[in-house]
């Protein structure tokens, strides 16, 4: 019981600009109103390769995830704790993300990954990102018998969320655009 | 829509960590340090070390009084086979590592937290 849904979407600004974008899209307090489900972003942990131009973090996100009645009453709590893993090589010039949830384990496991890599049709202008996502329902877990529904849930939730976090992305990158242009003047 | 309704009740999410400020402080530096420094290939050393201090200094004293305590009685009863599943359907090393601090979880605190999800560990697979 396994599902995947990858999606790729071209960012017409350049890989610097979209990962600049990426780090802020959940800590500006603007885009909190769009991204709601999003309730704390916190750094634990960072660490920069000098020689390699490597940048390390993990960061823990709280996301409030109400669901379903059936779902919460099992699963007894609506947010849930994630962490995610970024590796930015700023040399070879690619951003992955990686996102699983560590709370609700025994129920259900989400794994989320992004890259960002320069667009092979015009790398210096503009980013692709790529997005899989998985979800997998415990088999013997209390969901198990409703799976389905529960899965169906989950992917248009995601689908809702990564579209929201498209338009939050597309518009930080045009406030740093107008900035960066506003500093070059 | 059940979504959306709840996120009127919820309404705009103020953060309810007591780091907040000191988070803000930190990430605000860190996003000019990335843009500005970093993507422009200055990538000898790190900087925002002072707001990093102050923000890892509030936040492990709140997880371990708060936050990290919920995350035990969310993964608490996780049986042995769950834990076996979990070794199995990992990829990488990082539940392998999740898993063992989770089975020491009474000893659960910050830098064990911080070791068991470090990114070395994820991206070695």
């Amino acid at each position: 019981m396994v599902k995947a849904y990858t999606q790729e979407y071209t960012y017409k600004h350049p890989w610097e600009r979209v990962t600049s974008a990426s780090w802020r899209k959940f800590a500006d307090p603007e885009n909190k109103r769009v991204l709601s489900h999003i309730l704390e972003v916190d750094t634990l942990n960072r660490r920069l390769e000098p020689p390699s131009g490597k940048l390390y973090t993990t960061r823990a996100i709280t996301i409030h995830c109400p669901g379903p009645w059936f779902v919460r009453k099992i699963v007894g709590q609506d947010i849930c704790h994630c962490v995610e893993s970024t590796v930015v090589d700023a040399q070879s010039r690619s951003m992955q993300l990686t996102t699983r949830n560590i709370s609700l384990q025994k129920f259900v496991e989400v794994e989320e990954k992004i890259r960002y890599d320069p667009h092979p049709d015009n790398p210096k202008g503009w980013t692709i990102c790529q997005q899989e996502t998985r979800i997998r329902i415990k088999p013997l877990s209390a969901l198990a018998s409703m799976a389905e529904k529960v899965e169906q849930r989950c992917a248009e939730k995601f689908l809702l969320n990564s579209a929201k976090g498209r338009e939050v992305m597309e518009r930080i990158c045009k406030y740093l655009e107008a900035e960066s242009s506003g500093l070059a003047l | 829509m059940i979504v959306d309704s709840m996120r009127q009740k919820k309404g705009s999410s103020s953060s309810t960590s007591p780091c907040a400020h000191l988070r803000d402080a930190y990430h605000n530096c860190f996003n000019r340090w990335y843009a500005e420094k970093f993507m422009k290939g200055q990538w000898d050393k790190e900087e925002c070390l002072s707001e990093w201090e102050k923000y890892r200094a509030c936040l492990s004293q709140y997880l371990e009084d708060r936050h990290l305590s919920r995350f035990l009685e969310a993964e608490g009863e996780i049986s042995s086979n769950v834990q076996d599943d979990l070794r199995k359907v990992a990829a990488s090393g990082a539940s392998r590592s999740i898993d063992t601090a989770l089975s020491c979880s009474l000893k659960f605190n910050l830098d064990m937290f911080a070791a068991a999800i470090d990114g070395k560990s994820l991206y070695n697979g």
